[in-house]
């Protein structure tokens, strides 16, 4: 199966990333053979809509399912309209999160982990001691 | 000729509704004035001056929908998309309207045509008056992201409404530095940016000073509210940038009691009304090119 995971590094051995929409890259994994390259997030300095930009560019490499810590509400909602499953990972390398899916531990996302705008300088924080400016999943409309 | 008189900040809470409510009162029992709250997220003027609002106009923008019919799933408009928000999935078409800025670039450039533009309220503007003095507020609906539309309307009515004949226009601009403030400071005659001398209110006039006398180029003066004569490095920045302070409020109990009862300043503590009539002359001074300020 071909993954995603958010990383901080290039190399299976990173330490996957607690941001998804601004981590710095994404590694496409082969889950059987650990066949892996990683890419860079295009949207790691964009201004708003990291989540939305980002998530597309995996949905169209092809993945099948796609590993986060913090997940926000628009790229959780990018890719429940693609229909590809989002797995939450603990803190740890990309090979381990890998392994951990593998093993079944890990559990699929059904709602946003974080606020929108985590991750973003001056954005929401995990703690939800931002601002509250976060608008919840669920508003894009499909077509 | 009117002179515009925005009351800006960088650091919020400093003062601008209590310094612009008080002087347009007292520019108003001069001549004709307009008073214009455009901190569009927390109108609040309102609470000071008492208007009746009887006119009121929705402030709509415009946000695409995608026709699943004709959609190619090209991804032409995910890639033209200056805010990302719209994503082109391999078989649909997302639209996140949060996230749109309504610039219409998507809808420009479907090579199928399957984009429309609907309106979208995101808010309203009402004008009224108060006695002498006539008033407008904009006010951004809740779950709302974008102010800079609502501040816009506000210019394009007083321009409608003839207010550009009126000697006066005080504006209360929302704090900080970004898109709304500079949409806010735009017609600015003179920008009077108020701050209070701690680290975080220099700091954010500095932001402000940037943006209003560096980036837009208008006329600057400074105010110092809650000046309690403890930290005097705003004043030595003014005097380094040659930023005239053109007036100081003391840090005092009794002003900030009637603020938070909603008392009008000038109600309350009449005797500062001296010192708004001379912030007024000297702004309209630095607006006429008379007083050199900092621009």
């Amino acid at each position: 199966m071909r993954v995603a995971i958010s990383s901080t590094g290039t190399e299976l051995s990173a330490e996957v990333s607690p941001m998804f929409g601004r981590c710095p890259y994404f590694i496409l994994a082969d889950t059987e053979t650990l066949e892996a390259r990683a890419i860079p997030n295009p949207a790691i300095s964009a201004s708003g809509g990291a989540g939305v930009q980002s998530s597309q560019m995996i949905v169209r490499q092809g993945v099948e399912a796609v590993i986060g810590v913090n997940v926000g509400p628009n790229a959780l909602q990018v890719f429940m309209a693609a229909g590809i499953p989002v797995y939450q990972a603990e803190e740890g390398t990309v090979q381990q999160a890998i392994e951990a899916l593998q093993a079944g531990q890990l559990a699929a996302l059904g709602a946003p982990t974080v606020d929108k705008d985590f991750g973003k300088p001056g954005g929401a924080s995990a703690r939800g001691l931002g601002r509250g400016m976060g608008m919840g999943g669920g508003r894009g409309s499909g077509a | 000729m009117v002179t515009q008189i925005v009351v800006a900040s960088g650091k919020g809470g400093t003062g601008k509704t209590l310094v612009a409510t008080a002087l347009a009162r007292v520019a108003s029992a001069r001549a004709a004035t307009v008073l214009i709250d455009a901190d569009v997220e927390a109108p609040n003027a309102a609470i000071f001056i008492r208007p009746t609002f009887g006119h009121a106009r929705n402030v709509e923008t415009l946000h695409p929908v995608v026709d699943a019919e004709r959609c190619t799933h090209c991804g032409r408009c995910a890639e033209v998309c200056a805010f990302n928000a719209i994503a082109s999935l391999p078989d649909r078409t997302l639209v996140f309207p949060e996230m749109c800025h309504g610039c219409g670039s998507c809808t420009l450039n479907c090579p199928a045509g399957a984009i429309h533009e609907e309106p979208h309220p995101i808010g309203r503007i009402e004008w009224g008056r108060a006695g002498a003095l006539e008033c407008a507020q904009g006010e951004l609906q809740v779950g709302e992201a974008m102010a800079t539309p609502i501040i816009g309307a506000l210019h394009r009515h007083a321009v409608e409404a003839g207010w550009h004949a009126r000697p006066f226009m005080i504006i209360d601009s929302p704090p900080g530095t970004a898109c709304p403030v500079i949409e806010t400071l735009r017609p600015a005659d003179v920008a009077l940016l108020i701050t209070e001398p701690t680290p975080f209110g220099l700091h954010d006039l500095r932001l402000a000073v940037n943006l209003a006398r560096d980036v837009l180029k208008k006329p600057v003066g400074v105010i110092l509210n809650k000046d309690d004569g403890l930290d005097p490095a705003v004043d030595r920045y003014c005097q380094e940038e040659a930023l005239p302070i053109l007036m100081r409020l003391p840090y005092r109990r009794e002003i900030a009691e009637a603020y938070s009862s909603g008392r009008p300043l000038l109600e309350a503590l009449p005797e500062y009304r001296g010192a708004f009539e001379d912030l007024l002359e000297r702004a309209a001074a630095m607006a006429d090119g008379q007083e050199r300020g900092a621009a």
